[in-house]
């Protein structure tokens, strides 16, 4: 029987019992050392040291180890959504304008759940997904670009970049969560659990009546979940390079007329309010069209 | 110059024990280090798993979503954001305001009022007995769970009116509040989603089936039912026992959790929202327009008005609608309608008596006394 790793200490000679330097002497037991032995049973050999060694850098690993699933170091991306009317920069409750139905309307608030976020190298499979991507793009007065800033992304080289509009199934059964899905946002309904994808309101004016009506666009549910695809050579772009400390921009352009007029025409005037049925898919559908990627630099 | 045991030159044997004393000093020391470093917030006590009993004729488990278990601090916690009015806009509404424990947590208003804005809603406050069990909460089933279901009457200007954002505020502020939720969920900053599972923990211990009915199912002494509460059982169980189903094992909700459009309007206009168009506004699905939720029976004898929109103030009324006054629509249900056609459930004076009767003994006093004078159950 081998004596046990804790109870060897140095200079311990071929004893029953020893003293350890603050530790009371243990009696070990009345068995000795045969003749021809040059170690005592109970005194370790050098297989004990490689297994110290061995059990102290896989603790220190337990105890040290971050989790990271990398071992490169990550760069930086920006996504900047300018988002525009008519080639302008889009303005809140300031000015009024016209989509392909005729309708004239003046715009309070625009956000949008923007998610999973994936950078792709279709050539070489690479990918990256950004992960718990979730975010709540609001376009302000007088503010109308907005930067999602990405950090801790993995290095590698993209020509292909995927994100969603909405929220996905997965995340849209319930809304007791936090950041940017955080029902504090104002986004989840209340009367069907769920959030709402994009959030468009306004005041639609009228032709003859005095009053404006008011115009809210509500689109939520998974069936108006939608994906938007982006291919960087296509747009005869360079691919995205991602490098270790270094931060590159994509700007992607966000033309919001498309919401209202491609590929179809809204008629406000007939659909004041869109929160479900065959208007919101028409809007989903829309607003899949309304983001183009300008530059990656 | 070579080691007794013959292997190894001496030298390599010096170093091989300068390494080995090294080595051993390290891995002790590696130890202590890694009982030392413990983060002090691992030290702290983690919510109690709260055990419930639940009434052996009811079910057998309670559904509890694994993101939210119940906890003795959080069942705890939300008793007391329930009766909260700090929870509301105006800090003057709490949600016992519309579910009362005294009338099995509803309100005897047809359509409240008494929420910040003082318009009327246009459905009528549901009893939160047995919710554990539904699959879909609101009288459509709307909300998919009860943590995501709170933030609605939460934050709705007829309601409770309440911002979010302000409310976690206005209770960080507040140490008691700061501490509970600490303790319930080992967060140091309060957030909605931790109020909305607070108050689900505590909704979903609101189970009652105590009643004297229940009593007298499970053959408890002393529970015994009169002559007219044996007729009015029967004829229950054959005229409404399909979407009030009870009885034997354990299916005794008195409700199928399904949708149904039991004959109340013929016409389901699509204003507000489409509020009036039951389940459809939900699915999307024509078939379910005007259909809505079976409510439990459960201590219905303190929870008038009845119906989605509390238009019976009787269970006269109401049995007098089965029996003749239901309309039709499309989608009525098909099982109203009889032998010779007409709509309805066919039903004699004598019958509606018994069955009142019998709806008197679903009345499940123990539970609606405890609530009411807000012990609630006796957590220690």
């Amino acid at each position: 029987m081998r004596c046990s790793l804790l109870f060897s200490f140095p200079g311990t000679n071929c004893r029953t019992s020893f003293r350890a330097p603050g530790i009371l002497p243990v009696q070990v037991g009345s068995r000795h050392c045969g003749p021809r032995q040059a170690r005592c049973w109970w005194q370790p050999r050098l297989y004990d040291s490689v297994l110290h060694a061995a059990l102290f850098v896989c603790v220190c690993l337990l105890v040290f180890s971050t989790g990271k699933a990398h071992a490169q170091p990550d760069g930086k991306v920006v996504i900047r959504l300018v988002h525009t009317m008519h080639g302008e920069p889009l303005a809140l409750q300031s000015k009024t304008y016209e989509n392909a139905a005729g309708n004239r309307f003046v715009l309070e608030q625009f956000k949008y759940y923007l998610s999973n976020i994936k950078f792709r190298n279709t050539r070489s499979g690479e990918f990256y997904l950004v992960p718990e991507s979730y975010h709540l793009v609001s376009v302000e007065n007088g503010k109308h670009i907005y930067e999602i800033e990405l950090k801790e992304v993995k290095p590698g080289t993209y020509n292909e970049i995927e994100f969603a509009i909405g929220v996905d199934n997965a995340k849209n059964t319930s809304t007791d969560r936090v950041g940017a899905l955080d029902p504090a946002n104002q986004m989840a309904w209340n009367w069907h659990t769920g959030y709402k994808f994009i959030s468009v309101t306004g005041k639609l004016l009228a032709e003859k009546e005095a009053t404006p009506e008011g115009l809210v666009l509500h689109v939520g549910f998974d069936e108006n979940y939608r994906i938007v695809q982006q291919t960087l050579s296509q747009l005869k772009l360079p691919s995205l390079v991602v490098e270790e400390g270094k931060t590159t921009t994509v700007e992607i352009a966000v033309e919001v007329e498309r919401l209202f007029n491609q590929p179809n025409v809204i008629d406000l005037a007939q659909n004041p309010v869109i929160m479900a049925g065959e208007p919101a898919r028409q809007l989903a559908d829309n607003y899949q069209e309304m983001f183009v990627v300008e530059s990656v630099e | 110059m070579w080691s007794k045991t013959g292997i190894l030159p001496v030298r390599y044997l010096e170093l091989a024990n300068k390494v080995k004393n090294a080595a051993r000093y390290f891995f002790i020391l590696s130890l202590l280090l890694l009982t030392a470093s413990k983060p002090t917030h691992q030290i702290d006590a983690l919510p109690q798993k709260f055990l419930l009993d639940i009434p052996s004729n009811l079910s057998d488990t309670l559904p509890v979503p694994a993101r939210n278990p119940l906890t003795k601090e959080g069942v705890k916690l939300g008793k007391m954001l329930f009766f909260d009015p700090v929870l509301s806009g105006n800090n003057q509404i709490s949600c016992a305001t519309c579910h009362q424990p005294s009338r099995a947590f509803t309100d005897g208003l047809a359509l409240s009022d008494q929420g910040e804005s003082g318009k009327p809603l246009h459905r009528n406050a549901p009893s939160l007995v047995n919710l554990a069990w539904h699959k879909g909460l609101f009288w459509d089933g709307g909300a998919s769970d009860l943590e995501s279901l709170v933030f609605g009457p939460l934050t709705h200007p007829d309601e409770m009116g309440q911002d979010l954002h302000a409310l976690v505020q206005e209770l960080n502020e507040k140490a008691v509040y700061r501490k509970m939720f600490k303790s319930a969920f080992g967060e140091d900053t309060i957030y909605s989603a931790l109020v909305g599972r607070a108050l689900a923990q505590y909704i979903r211990t609101l189970i009652s089936a105590n009643s004297r009915y229940d009593q007298f199912v499970r053959n408890e002494p002393g529970a015994n039912f009169s002559g007219m509460e044996l007729k009015g059982m029967e004829t229950f169980e054959q005229k409404c026992g399909s979407c009030h189903p009870f009885g034997k094992g354990n299916n005794n909700f008195f409700t199928d959790h399904q949708y149904h459009n039991n004959g109340l309007d013929s016409t389901f206009p699509n204003e507000s929202e489409g509020i009036f168009q039951g389940r459809f506004r939900i699915t999307r699905d024509s078939t379910d327009m005007g259909k809505f939720k079976t409510p439990t029976l459960r201590n219905i004898a303190l929870t008038a008005p009845y119906m989605h929109n509390g238009r019976f103030a009787t269970l006269e009324e109401v049995l007098d609608h089965y029996d003749s006054k239901m309309e039709y629509s499309s989608t009525l249900d098909s099982i109203f309608y009889e032998d010779e056609g007409r709509a309805g459930i066919s039903l004699t004076e004598a019958e509606k008596e018994a069955i009142i009767a019998f709806l008197h003994t679903l009345t499940n006093t123990a539970f609606v006394q405890n609530y009411a004078n807000k012990a609630g159950l006796d957590i220690k």
